[in-house]
């Protein structure tokens, strides 16, 4: 009798229940919206220094606002055999998405003056802002060091990783 | 009257409904076209999904820049503190207060020593603050690296050095 109904079939719609999907997929979406960050070409893709009880406080805090990044983005391959060569050197220079060649401390006057030329009250409170790479050698950070002096740029801050898990 | 009687689902009382009432038409449902949003929701999903990679959180440490002669040795005065770095084989590094080797990194992927060379250095730097009550707004820090010692170590020296409470903090050309 059973299965003589089951042959007949009642004829029933079957429906999923959407409701409780779409609500989860728009807090997902909701989520991503708020937690993405667009990619700056201020900001380059590279291994920053992660120190131990590191120091490093968040940028709105320290209120650097007239300031120029310097991303020094290495030479040296993330993974695979150790070229000596490419050992602690540095690719090049990058600054809002331009790249500048390594140890070419004239050229980084020069944009340094443009940059605290198009910000209003001259470099007194003007920031410089080192991305370096965690494996480039001294050498190649010193160059920028030395641009910003000659460009009398006299506060400096040094971006590392905060809060590292040890 | 028959007709105005009605029964109502999961209910055993009668109720009445007036033959006005029954009518009307009922009025037809409307459903606005789901479809097409939730393909343009899911899309989003997708997008998002593949999209999104997550960052460590960034900062910054502030420091001061030198003026020209500071941080160089005929600069250097009594109560300065100056931290020189030494390169360790390819990649490793060693520490030293005043020529006085504090610790060393041997290898750059060891978190433990790493964070032992650091714990080192400052405990140093605490001692040598409290030994020569030193003022930490008015002492300065010189890290003197050499120009092949990784940007890592630096900003591990750097770092210490404000952990350790000093304020004047500068380099000195490798």
């Amino acid at each position: 009798m059973a299965s003589q109904a089951f042959k007949k079939g009642t004829g029933g719609d079957m429906s999923l229940n959407m409701t409780p999907m779409i609500d989860c997929t728009f807090q997902l979406i909701i989520f991503f919206i708020l937690s993405t960050q667009a990619a700056s070409s201020a900001i380059a893709r590279l291994n920053l220094p992660e120190p131990y009880v590191s120091q490093a406080r968040d940028k709105e805090t320290v209120g650097a606002q007239k300031s120029v990044i310097v991303n020094v983005i290495s030479a040296e391959p993330d993974q695979g055999i150790d070229d000596p060569v490419l050992t602690g050197r540095a690719k090049c220079y990058q600054i809002e998405g331009k790249d500048y060649a390594v140890g070419d401390i004239d050229t980084l006057v020069e944009v340094f003056e443009k940059q605290i030329a198009a910000t209003k009250g001259g470099s007194e409170d003007f920031f410089i802002e080192i991305r370096g790479d965690k494996k480039v050698f001294y050498e190649e950070v010193q160059t920028i060091m030395a641009a910003a002096t000659r460009a009398r740029i006299p506060k400096m801050n040094i971006a590392a990783f905060m809060h590292v898990k040890e | 009257m028959a007709r105005s009687l009605r029964t109502v689902a999961g209910d055993e009382t009668i109720h009445y409904m007036s033959p006005r009432k029954m009518r009307v038409k009922p009025k037809p449902k409307i459903q606005p076209p789901l479809t097409p949003m939730i393909d343009i929701v899911f899309q989003l999903l997708l997008f998002f999904l593949l999209a999104t990679e997550f960052r460590q959180d960034e900062g910054v440490i502030v420091a001061t820049l030198p003026e020209k002669g500071e941080g160089r040795d005929e600069a250097v005065k009594t109560k300065d503190i100056i931290v020189s770095l030494r390169p360790v084989g390819m990649r490793g590094v060693a520490y030293f207060i005043s020529d006085e080797n504090v610790s060393s990194v041997s290898d750059p992927n060891s978190r433990p020593e790493h964070r032992g060379a650091a714990a080192e250095l400052l405990k140093r730097l605490e001692e040598r603050r409290d030994q020569y009550k030193l003022d930490v707004k008015d002492s300065l820090v010189i890290i003197k690296p050499a120009v092949d010692v990784r940007w890592q170590y630096i900003v591990e020296a750097f770092n210490q050095a404000v952990r350790a409470k000093f304020e004047k903090i500068a380099f000195a050309p490798g």
